[in-house]
C-alpha cells in the first residue's frame, strides 16, 4: 500500500485575446477498490462551477466554461490517493475459458463494445503476433500477458515520434512510441482474439523502480477475463498494474478518456504547459514538465480587404 | 369549335390509364372511379383544359414567389429550386386514415419506450428481444447521452412516418423519421396553395385542417420548458442559410412566433444556455434544433462542427434545456432497427401491429443474406445510415454492374446495409401535359407527441416520383409533392 | 433582438449603400468618357483608385479600358468588391433574415441578385449598352429603398440598418472627396470651375441643388463646404453623421461604459465637423482632416460591433 501526493497543473496560454472556453475534464480517480481518494482539489481560472458526473464508461467527467475574455487557462489538481495492488491468482484463468468469452461479450453491451477490432491495414501483421504467441493453446491470461512481453521486447520507446491521433497503423510501421501507443497496439491484437480489453489513463509514480512512461501521466491497458475479472497489464513495463499506477479514465481509446478536452473562441494560438509532480510518504518528489505547442488553424479565407469595411 | 377541343380534352382526360399489378387510388383495374374520387374526377373533366393550366401555372408562380425552394448542391456551387408541385390532391377517407392513426401512434409509443429502455435500463436486450450487437453496432447509438434523462420521458417530440400501399391496398411502414424529419413546410404551403385553385372542391369535400401544426408544436415546446421559468424562450435552432431545409426552418419560426437562432448566436455559461441579443445574453429553455446530432456539441462530437454549441451537452444533462426531438434519436430509426420495431410494440405495449413493417433482410445473417444475392433484382437495397434516396440500389432497374458493387459493398460491410423486396407502391392521378396519368407515391404525416398526448396532424407529405414508373419519392431523385386530403 | 440578425441588418444595408454609390460613380464617369472632346485625356484611374484593390500595373493595364473596367467593378466573380459580390453579400445577410424582414424587401433584393447573376447583365457591358446597365441596376436599389421605407417597421432593426447605411455613405462620401481634392493637390484656393467638379457633384447627386445653392463664389471651396457640411444635402458628411448620432441616440440607452463611449465618439465626431470651417480644415490639411473622420468613423463602428453585434 502507498499513498501518493499528486500534482497536475495544466496550463493553456494563448497568444491572443480568447472568449468562450468550453472544456470537459476525465482527471478524476476512477472508482475501484484498489485506490482510494483521499483528497481532491480542483482549482481552475476564475473558479467557474463545474458539473460531475459519470460517462457510458464509468469516469468521473465534468464540464465548465470560461466566457469572459482570457489568455490564460490553468486547472490545477491536487490529489492524495493511497493505492494498492490488485491480488491476481494466474491459476485462475485456463485454457477452458475462451469459450466462454464470447458469452460475455454478447450478454454486455459494454464488454461487446471493449472486444471490437479497428480495421486496420496492417491486419496481417497483427495476425502474424497472435499466430506467433499461439494464443489458443495457453490461458487467456497467459496469451495476454506474452503478448504485452512481445510489445515490451519488440517496439522502442521513443519520445516526440507519436501524437494523440497516431493509428495502430502507423505505430506498426514506426515499431515505435509511447505508452498511449503501445496500449493501443495491445488492444488491437487482444480484440482480434475478443478479448474484452479497455484503454487506461492515468499518473504512473515512478520511484526506486525506474518505470517507462511519459513522466507521470501514462497509458496502459484493462482487460476483462473470465473467472479473474478486470486486470490491469502496463505493456510499457512490462508488468501488470499495480499500486504505482493510478487510474484515471477508462474506455475504448484514447478518445474516450482524453484527460482534458476543450474549445474556444479567437483566433489565437496556444501554447499548452503540463506540469505534474508526485510526492511520496518519505517526502521526495518526482517532478515533470512538459511543454506543447498547439495551434489553431486560422480561417482559410483571410480578409483581404480592410477590416472596416466588410463584415467578419 | 370551342366546344369540340373541349371534347378533345375531356378525353385525354377520361384516358386514366393504371398500370396493372399496381393499387391505383383514384381508379379501379376496370376503370370505374372510386367513390371519393368520383366528384374531383367528375370536376376536372368538365372544366376547360386551359383552365386546370392556369390553375397550374397559379401555384407555380405561388412557389416561386413566396421563395418555397430547396437547395440543391453540385460542386461548390448550390442552385435554389422549386419543389415540384402536382396541383390534383391525394385523397384519403376518414377511415383509412383512422387505421393510419392508431397504427402510427402504436409505432410512436413503442419506439418512444424503446428510446427511453436503450438509454437506461436496456431490458430489451436483456430480455432477449433485439440482440445487443445490432444497438451496439449502430452508428447513431449515442453513448455520450446514456443516462440523461429527458422531460416526461418523451424522446420524438416529432415523428414523420413513411407510409406506402401495397399492391393489395394495405398500408406498410417503410421508414420512421425520428430524428428531424422535414417537409412539414410543404405539406402547409400545398395546402395555401390548392386552396387557391381549387376552392369550390376545397368546400364539397370535408377536407380536415393541416394548419394547427406550427401552434400545436408549439404548444409541446412550451410544456417541456424547465419549470422555473413562466414565459420560456424558445428558438429553432438551423444549422444556417446554406442548409436545404432552410426555408422550412424560417417558416416555422414566423408561424411559431420564435426565434431562429445559429449556433454561433448561443454560448453556454454555467450549464445553462444563453442567445446573444443586442441587450446582452437571455436564457434559452428550448431548442427545437434541425442541426444533427453529431454536430450538436463540438466538444462531445464532432470537434470541427461550427454549427453546434460547446457545452450543450452538459447544459441539456442538467435539464437546464430542452431539446426537441431528443438526441439519440437515431438508434430508434436505424434501418436496422426497423426490423424489430413489430417486436417492439408485442414486447413495450403487448399488442399486435397495426401498421405492416416491409420484410427486411439482414446482410449479416449468411441465410438471408445469400437468398437477397440471389434474388437482387426483385429487392430494394438500402445503406442503413443514409436516407433521402442516397446510396440505395433499386434491383429491378440495376445494371449488373451496379448489382456487383453492392454485392462487394455488402460484403465489406454487412452490418451497413439491408435488403427490402421491392414494395409495389401505389399510384395516384397527377395531371402532366394536359393529361391524367398514374404516378407513385408514398406518404408522410407528421405526428407531434407531448405530455398531452400523440397527435396526427390531418394530412400529410405526399411525395409523388414524378418519372412515369419510377418507384423512387425522394426530392433529390427528381419527385414532387402533392397536397394531402383527409375527408369525412 | 439577437446580435446577429443586427448585424446581418446593418451589413445589408452597408453593402447596398455601397454599391449604389459605385453604381453612381460609375455612371457619371461613363457619361464623361463619351465626352471625348473635353477630356481628351480622360482615364478610370481615378474610379479604380476608390474601388478597387488591384496595384498600380494592374490598373494601369485596363485604365483606358471603359469595357474592361466596368466588368471588372459590376460583374467580376474574383473582384471581391465587385457589385455582385457586394449584392451576394447584401443577399446573404438577406436569407438569413427571413424572420425580420418583409416578404418584399427579401423579393427586392433577390430580385437585385439575380439580375447581377444572370448572363443579359454581361451581355450588356458586352455590347454597348453599359449605360442601360448601370441604371437598372441603379433602379434596382432604389426600389430596395423604397420597399424598405414603406414596408419595414420601425423600431431596433430600422435603426440598425440606418447606422449601416449612413456609415457607409459617410465612408464613401469621404473617399470620393479626398480621391478628387488629391488631383489638385488639397488646394482649397485652386480656382478649378464648375466643369471640373460637375462630374465629382453629378456622382453625388448634388449637382442640380449645387447649382441653386451656391450661385458665387469660389467654387472649389463652395463645393467642400457643400460636401463636408451642408445639411440639407443628405450626402454631404455632416448629414450622415447627424444621422448616426440621432439613431444612436436612441439605441444607446442603457448608459453602459461601452454606449457611453460610443455617444463620446460620434459626439466629438459631429461637433468637429460642425465647428470646423474651410480655414481650419485648410490649416490642418483636407487629407489630414478626412484621414480624422474616416479614422473617427472606423472607432465608432468597431465599438458598436463590440457592443451590439458580438456573437462570432
Amino acid at each position: 500500500m502507498s499513498i501518493y501526493k499528486i500534482h497536475h497543473i495544466t496550463k493553456y496560454r494563448y497568444d491572443r485575446i480568447v472568449k468562450e472556453n468550453t472544456n470537459q475534464i476525465k482527471i478524476f480517480p476512477f472508482p475501484n477498490k484498489e485506490q482510494e481518494i483521499l483528497s481532491h482539489e480542483l482549482h481552475i481560472t476564475d473558479e467557474p462551477i463545474i458539473q460531475k458526473f459519470y460517462d457510458y464508461w464509468g469516469n468521473a467527467t465534468a464540464y465548465f466554461t470560461v466566457n469572459q475574455p482570457h489568455q490564460e487557462l490553468i486547472i490545477d489538481s491536487r490529489l492524495i490517493v493511497k493505492s494498492q495492488q490488485k491480488e491476481i491468482n494466474e491459476s485462475l484463468s485456463t485454457i477452458a475459458d475462451w469459450n466462454q468469452l464470447n458469452s460475455y461479450i454478447h450478454n454486455d453491451i459494454i464488454l461487446f463494445d471493449y472486444a471490437q477490432k479497428e480495421i486496420i491495414k496492417q491486419q496481417a501483421v497483427i495476425e502474424n503476433i497472435i499466430q506467433m504467441i499461439d494464443f489458443k493453446s495457453k490461458s487467456p491470461l497467459q496469451a495476454v500477458k506474452e503478448a504485452t512481453q512481445y510489445i515490451f521486447e519488440n517496439y522502442k520507446y521513443v519520445k516526440g515520434i507519436t501524437t494523440v491521433e497516431t493509428t495502430v497503423d502507423e505505430i506498426i510501421e514506426l515499431k515505435s512510441g509511447v505508452c498511449q501507443d503501445f496500449a493501443h497496439l495491445l488492444l488491437q491484437i487482444l480484440r482480434n482474439q475478443h478479448i474484452p480489453a479497455r484503454y487506461v489513463s492515468g499518473y504512473i509514480c515512478p520511484n526506486k523502480n525506474g518505470m517507462r512512461g511519459e513522466g507521470a501521466t501514462h497509458a496502459w491497458v484493462d482487460v476483462y477475463l473470465p473467472n479473474v475479472g478486470w486486470i490491469g497489464i502496463d505493456p510499457t513495463n512490462n508488468c501488470y498494474a499495480n499500486q504505482n499506477h493510478i487510474q484515471l479514465a477508462v474506455g475504448r481509446d484514447f478518445n474516450d478518456c482524453t484527460p482534458i478536452k476543450g474549445t474556444f473562441k479567437g483566433p489565437a494560438n496556444q501554447e499548452l504547459l503540463v506540469y505534474v509532480s508526485v510526492g511520496y510518504e518519505d517526502g521526495s518528489v518526482f517532478e515533470d514538465e512538459n511543454t506543447v505547442q498547439l495551434y489553431k488553424e486560422t480561417p482559410a479565407s483571410a480578409p483581404i480587404l480592410p477590416i472596416q469595411n466588410q463584415q467578419q | 369549335m370551342h366546344t369540340v377541343t373541349l371534347n378533345l380534352y375531356r378525353m385525354l382526360l377520361d384516358k386514366y390509364q393504371t398500370r396493372t399489378n399496381f393499387w391505383d387510388e383514384m381508379a379501379l383495374p376496370n376503370g370505374e372511379k372510386r367513390s371519393h374520387y368520383q366528384a374531383i374526377f367528375n370536376k376536372l373533366n368538365s372544366i376547360d383544359l386551359d383552365v386546370i393550366n392556369r390553375k397550374e401555372e397559379i401555384a407555380r408562380k405561388m412557389f416561386m414567389n413566396q421563395g418555397i425552394t430547396f437547395t440543391i448542391y453540385s460542386g461548390d456551387e448550390g442552385i435554389e429550386r422549386i419543389f415540384p408541385f402536382d396541383i390534383i390532391p391525394r385523397i384519403i377517407t376518414g377511415a383509412e386514415w383512422q387505421i393510419i392513426e392508431r397504427g402510427t401512434a402504436q409505432r410512436l409509443k413503442a419506439l418512444n419506450l424503446f428510446l427511453q429502455d436503450v438509454y437506461h435500463n436496456q431490458n430489451i436486450i436483456k430480455d432477449g428481444i433485439i440482440p445487443l450487437n445490432i444497438v451496439a453496432t449502430c452508428p447513431h447509438y449515442n453513448r455520450e447521452v446514456f443516462g440523461i434523462n429527458v422531460p416526461f420521458n418523451i424522446y420524438v417530440h416529432i415523428a414523420g412516418i413513411d407510409i406506402v400501399r401495397d399492391s393489395d391496398g394495405e398500408y406498410y411502414v417503410l421508414e420512421d423519421n425520428l430524428r428531424t424529419p422535414s417537409g412539414v413546410s410543404y405539406m402547409m404551403e400545398n395546402r395555401d396553395v390548392t386552396k387557391s385553385i381549387f376552392p369550390e372542391l376545397m368546400s364539397e369535400y370535408n377536407v380536415r385542417r393541416v394548419s394547427d401544426y406550427p401552434l400545436e408544436l408549439k404548444k409541446i415546446l412550451v410544456s417541456l420548458a424547465p419549470k422555473q421559468n413562466q414565459n420560456p424562450c424558445i428558438v429553432i435552432l438551423t444549422p444556417g442559410i446554406f442548409n436545404s431545409a432552410y426555408y422550412e426552418h424560417t417558416f416555422l419560426a414566423r408561424y411559431m412566433g420564435v426565434e431562429l437562432v445559429e449556433g454561433r448566436d448561443l454560448v453556454v455559461d454555467n450549464h445553462t444556455v444563453y442567445m446573444k441579443t443586442t441587450n446582452g445574453l437571455k436564457r434559452v429553455d428550448v431548442i427545437y434544433r434541425r442541426v444533427d446530432d453529431e454536430y450538436l456539441d463540438p466538444l462531445v462530437f464532432n470537434p470541427n462542427s461550427l454549427l453546434g454549441v460547446p457545452g450543450l451537452l452538459a447544459a441539456y444533462r442538467k435539464g437546464n434545456v430542452a431539446i426537441v426531438n431528443a438526441l439519440g434519436n437515431g438508434v430508434a430509426d436505424d434501418k436496422a432497427i426497423y426490423s424489430y420495431v413489430p417486436d417492439m410494440i408485442r414486447y413495450y405495449l403487448n399488442e399486435s401491429p397495426i401498421l405492416k413493417n416491409v420484410p427486411t433482410y439482414k446482410m449479416e445473417n449468411l441465410e438471408e443474406r445469400q437468398y437477397v444475392f440471389d434474388n437482387m433484382h426483385k429487392m430494394v437495397v438500402k445503406k442503413t445510415n443514409e436516407s433521402g434516396g442516397y446510396g440505395m440500389l433499386m434491383g429491378e432497374s440495376a445494371t449488373s454492374e451496379e448489382i456487383e458493387q453492392f454485392k462487394n459493398a455488402i460484403l465489406k460491410e454487412p452490418r451497413s446495409y439491408i435488403a427490402q423486396p421491392t414494395i409495389k407502391i401505389s399510384t395516384v392521378p397527377c395531371y402532366m401535359n394536359g393529361k391524367l396519368v398514374p404516378r407513385h407515391v408514398d406518404l408522410r404525416p407528421y405526428a407531434l407527441f407531448g405530455p398531452d398526448g400523440f397527435k396526427l396532424v390531418s394530412g400529410g407529405l405526399t411525395r409523388v416520383a414524378l418519372k412515369e414508373n419510377s418507384l423512387v419519392v425522394n426530392s433529390s431523385q427528381g419527385g414532387g409533392s402533392k397536397d394531402t386530403w383527409i375527408i369525412d | 433582438m439577437l446580435s446577429r440578425i443586427a448585424d446581418s441588418l446593418f451589413w445589408m444595408n452597408r453593402y447596398v449603400e455601397r454599391a449604389e454609390g459605385m453604381l453612381r460613380m460609375l455612371k457619371i464617369n461613363y457619361e464623361t468618357s463619351l465626352d471625348k472632346s473635353d477630356n481628351e485625356n480622360y482615364d478610370w484611374i481615378a474610379v479604380l483608385n476608390i474601388f478597387t484593390y488591384l496595384d498600380e500595373a494592374e490598373k494601369n493595364k485596363i485604365k483606358d479600358d471603359t469595357q474592361a473596367v466596368l466588368k471588372y467593378i459590376i460583374t467580376d466573380k474574383y473582384n471581391e468588391n465587385s457589385i455582385r459580390n457586394i449584392i451576394t453579400k447584401a443577399r446573404e445577410n438577406a436569407r438569413g433574415l427571413q424572420d425580420h424582414i418583409t416578404r418584399e424587401v427579401w423579393e427586392s433584393i433577390n430580385e437585385y441578385y439575380l439580375r447581377l447573376n444572370n448572363n443579359r447583365i454581361d451581355e450588356l457591358l458586352d455590347s454597348n449598352q453599359q449605360a442601360y446597365a448601370i441604371s437598372s441596376l441603379i433602379e434596382q436599389s432604389l426600389y430596395y429603398y423604397g420597399v424598405l421605407e414603406v414596408t419595414m417597421p420601425r423600431g431596433e432593426g430600422w435603426n440598425f440598418m440606418g447606422l449601416g447605411k449612413n456609415i457607409e455613405r459617410a465612408l464613401q462620401t469621404a473617399d470620393i472627396v479626398d480621391t478628387k481634392f488629391h488631383d489638385i493637390n488639397y488646394d482649397l484656393n485652386n480656382p478649378m470651375d464648375i466643369p471640373y467638379w460637375k462630374n465629382l457633384l453629378l456622382s453625388i447627386s448634388g449637382y442640380e441643388f449645387y447649382l441653386k445653392t451656391y450661385p458665387t463664389g469660389l467654387q472649389t471651396q463652395n463645393v467642400l463646404d457643400m460636401i463636408l457640411m451642408n445639411t440639407n444635402f443628405p450626402r454631404s458628411i455632416l448629414y450622415s453623421i447627424r444621422k448616426i448620432s440621432y439613431i444612436i441616440n436612441k439605441i444607446a440607452i442603457d448608459n453602459t461604459e461601452g454606449e457611453k463611449t460610443l455617444l463620446r465618439i460620434i459626439g466629438k465626431l459631429k461637433s468637429k465637423i460642425e465647428y470646423s470651417d474651410l480655414e481650419t480644415i485648410s490649416h490642418i490639411g483636407l487629407h489630414q482632416f478626412l484621414e480624422e473622420v474616416r479614422d473617427e468613423l472606423y472607432k465608432f463602428n468597431n465599438e458598436l460591433s463590440k457592443i451590439y453585434f458580438a456573437y462570432h
